[in-house]
C-alpha cells in the first residue's frame, strides 16, 4: 500500500474506507444521535484540513497517522444492527428446514 | 337466585364445535417493506446530508456527477442511508454504488433478506 499517488482512484478508495471507518467507531463509542453527529462534523473537519495533500510521502504520513488513531479508538463491542449477521435479532425467526425432521411414517 | 339468573342468560344455541377453531394466520410483527417505501425513505434520509439539503434528488442522480459531491459527501450520503435502514453497507459495495438508484436497489434487495 505503498505507492498509491494522492488524487487516484485507489486513495480515494483508501480514504473512503477510513473515513466510513471513524464514522462507525465515532458511532460505536458515543450511540447517542446528537454527540454522534458533533463528532461526525468534527471528522469532516479533520478530512477536509488534508484533502489537498499532493506529495506521496506526507500523504502515506498522514494515512499512517489516521490509521494508528483508529486502531487507538476501535471499540471493543462495535454496534452490530440487529437484523444484520452478527446481530441480536439474526434469523430469529428463520423458517424451518422443508424436509421431515424424523424419518418413517408416523 | 343470582345463579338461576345467571344461568337464564346464558344462550341456548351453541356454535358447532368445527367452526370454534380458527384457522391459524401468520401474522408478521412488520410487514414486508416495499419499494416505493425504501425510495420515500431514502430520499428523506439523503435531504439530512448538508451537501444535498438543496439539490434535486431523483433515482438516476449520480452522486459525483449529478449532485456534485465529493468523495467524502458520498460517503455521508451513504452512511446516512445505513443509519436510515440500520444496516452496514461493506467497503466493497459502497466504492462501486455511484447513483441513488442503485443504493436503493440494493437497500431493498437487503431488506427482502430479513
Amino acid at each position: 500500500m505503498s505507492n498509491i499517488l494522492p488524487f487516484t482512484e485507489a486513495n480515494t478508495k483508501r480514504v473512503s474506507s477510513l473515513f466510513r471507518q471513524a464514522l462507525r467507531t465515532a458511532f460505536d463509542h458515543s450511540m447517542k444521535w446528537d454527540v454522534y453527529r458533533r463528532e461526525q462534523n468534527k471528522i469532516r473537519t479533520l478530512f477536509d484540513a488534508n484533502s489537498k495533500i499532493d506529495d506521496s510521502k506526507t500523504l502515506e504520513k498522514v494515512i499512517a497517522n489516521t490509521e494508528s488513531k483508529l486502531a487507538q479508538w476501535k471499540h471493543p463491542d462495535p454496534y452490530i444492527p440487529p437484523c444484520r449477521p452478527g446481530g441480536t435479532k439474526y434469523q430469529r425467526n428463520a423458517f424451518l428446514p422443508a424436509e421431515e425432521k424424523v424419518s418413517g411414517d408416523w | 337466585m343470582f345463579r338461576f339468573a345467571v344461568r337464564s342468560v346464558r344462550p341456548v344455541a351453541r356454535l358447532p364445535v368445527a367452526s370454534r377453531f380458527v384457522q391459524p394466520i401468520r401474522s408478521y410483527a412488520v410487514a414486508p417493506i416495499t419499494k416505493d417505501e425504501v425510495i420515500k425513505r431514502s430520499f428523506e434520509a439523503l435531504k439530512t446530508v448538508a451537501a444535498l439539503q438543496e439539490s434535486e434528488i431523483s433515482l438516476e442522480s449520480s452522486f459525483q456527477k449529478d449532485l456534485a459531491l465529493d468523495s467524502l459527501d458520498t460517503v455521508e450520503a451513504l452512511v446516512a442511508l445505513e443509519e436510515e435502514f440500520d444496516l452496514e453497507i461493506p467497503d466493497k459495495i459502497s466504492d462501486e454504488i455511484k447513483t441513488v438508484g442503485e443504493a436503493v436497489n440494493y437497500i431493498f434487495e437487503e431488506e427482502q433478506k430479513l
